[in-house]
């Protein structure tokens, strides 16, 4: 009963503290957000999308390559602002300079359009190799290579099933598009959503092999469409976790300081229970901390935590115990509540450069990844990353949670021996 | 232990080689205010953390109600309430959560603790401040919700450990009327300070205590009477160098029974302190020693701890 009276004052006096919600809250989805715009991934599957930047290399040198183009350009959408172009189209005559383009981040996607489409096209696919529409779509983005793939293959629908005589009308093209066209899917948002899936799960398959026109999609990088929201939320949520389970702990050393502490040892309550009312207290506040986050991201941002709601609570209950207990033994370990703040920082940073939270550990050589294995950081981010990308199941984050539990044991143990040792005189 | 609230038998507290308290022993008696007058550093604190389980003892004992601090700690720590030096408040909740918080800690619970939460408001004067944070309060405020917090569950002795440290006059009236109260109404109090006039003003008995030691205890006439019918003279000369050397020479002078010297301050006790007070001025004259100040006190609290120390009762 003493340690939950002492967790909840401890809840309470957490959450009254404006910099404490914004350390605790609004930094990791700001960081995120922040992470993820600049690696090109913003926004969930129902936000207005408009002006998707995209590069148009034109080599065909009849008339419908330039047709195609304007059709292209001509799409418009409803957002907040207004009526908006889908896309915000460039031309480039080289196709390897707007594939570099594509590449640092510059535009969503590349389509090129060969040098002898129109003539193909208007030779009735009499042709024996017909022509091919290569698109080229960022890694980082996970909604704008869909939308570019479905755009795209609607068109060529449209010059695939028109009949199509020598003097093409762009009118009639124009005229089918109004029955399919993306115009009024992207006018529609609830579609959009269906549109993206048919076109990722139809991505990679060489389509229209009976066709007159063949469309190529090509993801740039990895080849791997990363949801970057869905990491460094995950990410940044654990690293300021972190932050404010070691305040959390280190609050045992401020009471110290302050006296309070020594006024809890005078009232009938053993040491025991004292610290575990400030190490549950912690574990509280990281808990609800947790439950926000993953609230607010899956809410504001679309952020996909897990399929199912059960190996995400008993990850997220693990982590921070974990992370709880490695700041009671840090607090253990200081001086004083000053000496406990540097040290939390910096350890802190450390493991989240160590554990991910910063720079993929794929990236890592392999000692760096047997010392990352130490990390708390690690194990968790690993777990939320197989939960939120990998589609992963309670089977598939059972180590990750046997190894925060081990932690978790090892550090709470320390903790208390470390305590014990400083309280009792 | 018929009669007495606490008896502290000759407690012992060293760390490492420090040797904080030494030797204490002093019994409480019911419904007794008793003062462990001092300095700073003489052990108040210690001895005070020692009666209420907070440090261990080195070696003695201190029984509250009969129960052992080394043995029934749990149950001594049930009968008294403490007032900590610092203020041990939580500054970002109102003064009711900590009165809440701090009387589920002492066991109270419901309706009880209700209650007691309203009498303790009362009692501080704060019942119209009760929502506010304790970090809006005044240095007085946040003194007399200290002490609210230390009567929540009516011990039978409360530990004030220096409760006027840094307050206004105004609120030091009112914590001591307070204290006044409280004992009226049965409870001990174990009292310390270091300034005199509160000792005097409060206590039915006083310990004096200096380096470790209780150097002397009674009640206010008893340890007058250690210093006789000697008045104390204190003239404020100015820093100037060896003023000890200074104040034995002015000992030497007829009917002079005691001099020190320290801080400016030179401090002379004699039997009728107009009869010397001329030859001390002349002395002071002749070595053109200018005399900023001149005071005669009657036997008091300060001239019995000079007397024993050969040092003043300072902050």
């Amino acid at each position: 009963m003493k340690p939950w009276t002492i967790a909840l004052k401890d809840t309470l006096i957490a959450f009254r503290d404006r910099n404490a919600i914004l350390l605790m809250i609004a930094a990791p989805l700001m960081i995120s957000m922040i992470m993820g715009a600049a690696f090109g991934n913003m926004g969930g599957n129902t936000s207005p999308i408009s002006e998707i930047s995209l590069i148009i290399v034109n080599a065909d040198k009849g008339e419908l390559g330039k047709n195609f183009t304007e059709i292209i350009s001509s799409i418009d959408v409803e957002s907040s602002e207004g009526i908006k172009p889908l896309f915000a189209v460039e031309e480039y005559i080289d196709k390897d300079e707007a594939i570099a383009q594509v590449e640092i981040g510059k535009a969503r996607g590349v389509l090129y359009i060969p040098v002898d489409f129109s003539t193909h096209v208007e030779n009735r696919g009499e042709s024996v190799n017909p022509p091919l529409l290569e698109v080229y779509t960022d890694p980082s983005a996970s909604i704008s290579p869909g939308i570019i793939r479905g755009v795209v293959q609607r068109i060529v629908n449209g010059f695939n099933t028109i009949s199509i005589g020598n003097n093409v009308a762009v009118e009639q093209i124009f005229e089918n598009l109004d029955e399919n066209s993306a115009q009024e899917i992207y006018a529609n948002l609830e579609n959009l959503e269906e549109i993206i899936i048919a076109e990722n799960e139809s991505f990679g398959k060489v389509e229209g092999r009976r066709e007159r026109i063949i469309i190529t999609s090509k993801t740039l990088g990895a080849g791997e469409d990363l949801d970057l929201l869905g990491y460094f939320v995950p990410s940044m949520s654990i690293f300021f976790l972190m932050f404010a389970a070691f305040e959390g702990t280190r609050s045992i050393l401020e009471e110290e300081r302050d006296g309070t502490l020594h006024r809890l040892m005078i009232t009938p309550t053993s040491i025991i229970e004292i610290l575990l009312g400030k190490i549950g207290g912690t574990f509280l506040t990281g808990i609800l901390q947790f439950v926000i986050l993953v609230a607010i991201s899956a809410l504001l941002f679309g952020v996909h935590w897990s399929d199912s709601l059960l190996p995400l609570i008993l990850l997220t209950i693990v982590t921070v115990i974990a992370v709880t207990s490695l700041g009671a033994f840090l607090a253990g370990f200081s001086r004083n509540a000053n000496q406990a703040g540097i040290l939390g920082s910096t350890l802190n940073l450390v493991f989240a450069i160590l554990g991910g939270n910063f720079i993929l550990t794929t990236a890592f050589p392999d000692w760096l990844t047997i010392i990352s294995k130490l990390t708390v950081n690690r194990w968790a981010l690993d777990g939320f990353s197989t939960l939120a990308l990998s589609h992963g199941t309670l089977i598939n984050i059972l180590p990750n949670i046997a190894a925060l539990l081990g932690m978790a044991i090892f550090y709470f143990t320390l903790a208390t021996v470390l305590f014990k040792r400083r309280f009792i005189k | 232990m018929a009669g007495f609230i606490l008896k502290a038998d000759n407690l012992h507290k060293n760390f490492d080689e420090f040797k904080a308290v030494k030797g204490v022993s002093f019994e409480i008696g019911e419904g007794e205010i008793y003062s462990l007058l001092g300095p700073n550093g003489a052990g108040k604190t210690t001895t005070i953390s020692m009666l209420t389980g907070l440090l261990s003892p080195t070696s003695g004992n201190a029984y509250l109600n009969g129960f052992s601090v080394r043995e029934d700690v749990n149950r001594v720590k049930e009968i008294i309430g403490v007032v900590p030096q610092e203020i041990a408040l939580y500054p970002t909740i109102s003064a009711r959560e900590n009165l809440s918080f701090w009387g589920k800690m002492v066991g109270l619970k419901g309706k009880q603790l209700s209650e007691r939460i309203d009498i303790a408001l009362e009692i501080s004067g704060l019942a119209d401040r009760a929502k506010d944070q304790v970090e809006t309060f005044s240095g007085g405020m946040k003194r007399r919700l200290n002490i609210a917090v230390g009567l929540l569950h009516e011990p039978k002795i409360i530990f004030m450990d220096e409760p006027t440290v840094g307050i206004d006059p105004q609120s030091r009236r009112r914590i001591l009327d307070t204290v006044k109260s409280l004992n009226e109404n049965g409870m001990a109090v174990l009292y310390t300070t270091h300034y005199m006039e509160e000792a005097e003003e409060l206590s039915d008995r006083i310990g004096i205590i200096d380096h470790g030691k209780l150097i002397a205890q009674g009640t206010q006439e008893e340890l007058t009477q250690m210093v006789g019918e000697f008045d104390t003279i204190k003239l404020n000369i100015g820093e100037i160098e060896n003023i000890e050397e200074r104040a034995k020479k002015l000992c030497k002078l007829p009917k002079i029974e005691n001099a020190f010297g320290e801080n400016g301050d030179l401090m002379l006790q004699a039997r009728d302190a107009n009869e010397v007070l001329s030859e001390v001025i002349e002395h002071l004259n002749n070595v053109k020693i200018k005399i900023h100040s001149l005071k005669i006190q009657e036997p008091n609290l300060e001239a019995v701890f000079l007397h024993l120390t050969g040092r003043a009762l300072r902050d």
